[in-house]
């Protein structure tokens, strides 16, 4: 319709749009000629719709105004499609134009009119420019490139850019003008992701460039841009930073995490962080060393990793610093492992809070503790056998002065009164009471024993089979007795009574731990130390050593019973059936062959004592071992 | 009769070895202490020597090593009651070194006393 309608119905139609608007006509001997413009516009350009209805172009504008308009139109025909551009016009002051253009196709489809838009935008240049200035007073370089139709050229405005590019002069207006002044290479790459943004439809678009700082170093950009789009046409407006001294903070903190991550991985110690509830958090930073990923404990709290089976130790108190925020060192605590492993650790912890001092949580180191704690327990263990020792020793030395007379003196009377008198009986029990006294005290001395005074080399594995059967053969017939004893050729330091003696001790012990119906074997193998690492654990001298087992499969012992297994008098029978000396004999005679006894069990599990012997290196010549028993 | 010196410090230890002695028909003569025991042997002659180990002043291993200068050939008896601080054994085996002719651990029966008397005065 706008086609055809003559200049006085199209000013009509156009005043009542509420926007800038002129009609040109489209010449059929080539260039334009004004329509009409309505009321808007003649305010906005002060022109006239009067004076220049009917006329050509370039008799109604100024010459590069018309110019630069004709240039448009004429776009517009080519593509016989809406164009958008931007424009300015000067009358008593610069307005900034964005320009629609829309062909009007005649019914032919030619383009015989075009409508245009020109909408004021000063207002927002000038907002933008203000912008601009205060972006180039504070020395931050933004630009707005509005992308040619070649994606290449398009006018590019900016402060501040040629400087922060390190360009000697600002390049030009023009995209293009920018994109020769840089390496081909780094534009090319930038270029790509720019319009691969573009293409995408992204709103934004960040990339990063690190051109010579002009001293052999190297400058680190960063570009950020927002693209708009108006149609066809896009505009990027973005600016660009120079991060160098935020990239090198972040090369720096990089290499202080690398170090940090690679002590904490050599470190044999763990590292832990609560966060403020007091649970547990992944510390990915530091690899291996995260102790919260290795045991698998991130979101639980520090008691859910409690060994309760055992006393807690510390935990109250580290539990007590935790509540109160205090920083906390070295406070143990056993540990059980998701694998079921336990552990007892000993961690340290101090509180973390932020700038305005909310708490955050615990940051920490926690140490396997449990074989130094394993060695000293062996320690303590030893030390108070070897004090036990004395005291039985000395203990038994005054007993025995004691027991002498009373032995001696009712014997004695015993004689003198004569079988017939009343009294005879009662001196017969005190003699009696005397004698078993003297036994239980000869069973202290044997625990106390540290010499080999007495030990003659004897064939172990004979020795062993003899008293294996001299107990099978006291044993009830309901104890079933497994027997794998390795023929072995060697000679060990023992007395064979001893021999005896530890064995019948184990087995009656094994059989009170079966009720009287379990099943026991008894095995004997040849280990070297070093080289057996139970042997090794114990710290026995290097050599040759028979292993003596002696398992069951009974009730086992709690970890509290296991501990005090040989201390002399520590029974788990009722009164009156045991005398707790059994272990502890077996205990004395290993440890006077210069061995050692170990036990492992778990409560359910039955128990296994492995009684380590030293056998002889070679046989000795009986005088030579006369002398080396006298210098024990 | 035969004369033995009976070398023991503890009072009634004395008296029940020196009874039992005294029942068989043996002359028994008391010290107290090793030191006492030796300056007894320089005054006297035995047939036997009974001494206990672990004694004040003089021990019962001081004493068989002087004891010697005194009579080469004397048996000596030890009787040991195991000691506070040195596994009996070693310290008997150090009593067979210096020339204990046998050797008791308390409390023995008078039996075994007599016995290990009679063995050491036909050695």
């Amino acid at each position: 319709m706008l086609t055809t309608l003559p200049p006085d119905a199209v000013c009509e139609l156009i005043q009542a749009i509420g926007a800038p608007v002129f009609v040109a006509a489209v010449e059929p001997a080539g260039g334009f000629s004004f329509v009409a413009i309505n009321r808007r516009l003649e305010a906005l350009s002060g022109l006239r719709d009067a004076d220049l209805r009917g006329r050509p172009l370039d008799a109604a504008l100024p010459q590069a105004a018309a110019e630069r308009l004709r240039a448009r139109l004429e776009e517009c025909v080519a593509a016989a499609a809406p164009i958008d551009y931007e424009d300015f016009l000067q009358n008593d002051g610069v307005h900034w134009l964005k320009v629609s253009l829309t062909p009007l196709l005649d019914d032919d489809g030619r383009v015989a009119r075009i409508m245009g838009v020109p909408q004021d935008v000063t207002a927002a240049r000038m907002a933008e420019d203000r912008l601009l200035r205060a972006a180039e007073a504070g020395g931050v370089a933004v630009w707005e490139w509005s992308l040619g139709a070649d994606r290449r050229s398009g006018p590019l405005r900016q402060v501040n850019l040629a400087a922060l590019l390190g360009l000697p002069a600002e390049p030009g207006g023009d995209g293009a003008d920018w994109e020769q002044a840089l390496p081909p290479a780094t534009m090319e790459r930038m270029r790509a992701e720019l319009l691969a943004a573009v293409d995408r439809g992204d709103e934004a678009v960040t990339l990063d460039f690190s051109p010579p700082d002009g001293a052999g170093g190297q400058r680190h950009l960063l570009v950020r841009g927002r693209i708009e789009r108006d149609g066809k046409a896009v505009r990027i407006i973005g600016s660009t930073l120079d991060v160098t001294a935020r990239h090198g903070l972040q090369q720096a903190l990089a290499a202080e995490r690398g170090i940090f991550r690679e002590l904490a991985q050599l470190s044999s110690d763990w590292f832990w962080m609560t966060d403020e509830t007091d649970r547990f958090v992944p510390f990915p930073a530091i690899g291996n060393g995260d102790g919260v990923t290795e045991l698998g404990a991130a979101g639980l709290a520090r008691r859910d990793l409690l060994d309760t089976r055992v006393p807690a130790e510390d935990m109250p108190e580290i539990e007590a610093a935790v509540a109160a925020r205090q920083p906390f060192r070295n406070l143990v605590y056993p540990q059980r492992q998701a694998d079921g492993r336990a552990l007892v650790v000993s961690i340290s912890g101090n509180p973390r809070f932020d700038a305005e001092g909310r708490y955050l949580g615990y940051i920490g180191v926690c140490t396997d503790i449990t074989a130094r704690r394993n060695w000293m327990k062996l320690q303590y263990g030893r030390q108070k056998l070897e004090a036990l020792g004395q005291m039985a020793g000395g203990l038994a030395h005054e007993l025995n002065n004691l027991l002498q007379p009373m032995l001696s003196f009712a014997t004695r009377a015993r004689r003198m009164v004569g079988d017939g008198s009343p009294v005879a009986p009662l001196l017969d029990d005190i003699a009696a009471s005397g004698r078993q006294a003297r036994d239980i005290v000869r069973g202290v001395l044997t625990f106390s024993r540290h010499d080999r005074a007495e030990n003659r080399p004897v064939v172990l594995s004979e020795a062993v089979c003899r008293a294996v059967d001299f107990a099978a053969g006291v044993l009830p017939p309901t104890v079933r007795v497994d027997r794998s004893i390795e023929p072995l050729p060697d000679t060990a330091a023992v007395r064979t009574a001893d021999v005896a003696q530890v064995i019948m001790n184990l087995v009656s012990n094994a059989v009170d731990a079966t009720d009287g119906r379990g099943r026991l074997s008894v095995a004997l193998r040849r280990v070297q130390v070093p080289g057996d690492p139970l042997g090794e654990e114990r710290g026995l001298a290097p050599g040759a050593y028979a292993v003596l087992r002696v398992a069951d499969d009974g009730c086992g012992m709690e970890p509290g019973v296991l501990a005090n297994v040989f201390d002399p008098f520590f029974t788990t029978k009722p009164v009156g059936e045991g005398t707790g000396l059994g272990l502890s004999v077996v205990y004395g005679i290993a440890k006077g062959w210069g061995g050692d006894v170990v036990v492992t069990s778990a409560p359910g599990e039955g128990a296994s004592f492995e009684v380590f012997v030293p056998l002889c290196a070679d046989e000795l010549p009986s005088s030579q071992r006369q002398a080396r028993d006298i210098a024990v | 009769m035969k004369r033995i010196l009976l070398v023991e410090d503890q009072p009634l230890v004395r008296k029940a070895v020196r009874g039992a002695l005294e029942d068989a028909g043996f002359e028994v003569v008391e010290a107290a202490d090793g030191e006492e025991g030796l300056s007894v042997a320089r005054q006297s002659t035995f047939d036997l020597a009974i001494v206990d180990i672990w004694m004040p002043r003089v021990d019962g291993i001081e004493f068989l090593k002087q004891v010697r200068g005194v009579h080469a050939e004397l048996p000596v008896v030890i009787i040991s009651g195991g000691g506070p601080d040195a596994p009996l054994e070693v310290k008997a085996h150090l009593a067979q070194a210096h020339g204990a002719t046998e050797v008791l651990f308390k409390p023995f029966e008078d039996e075994e006393l007599l016995a290990a008397v009679n063995r050491a005065l036909v050695h």
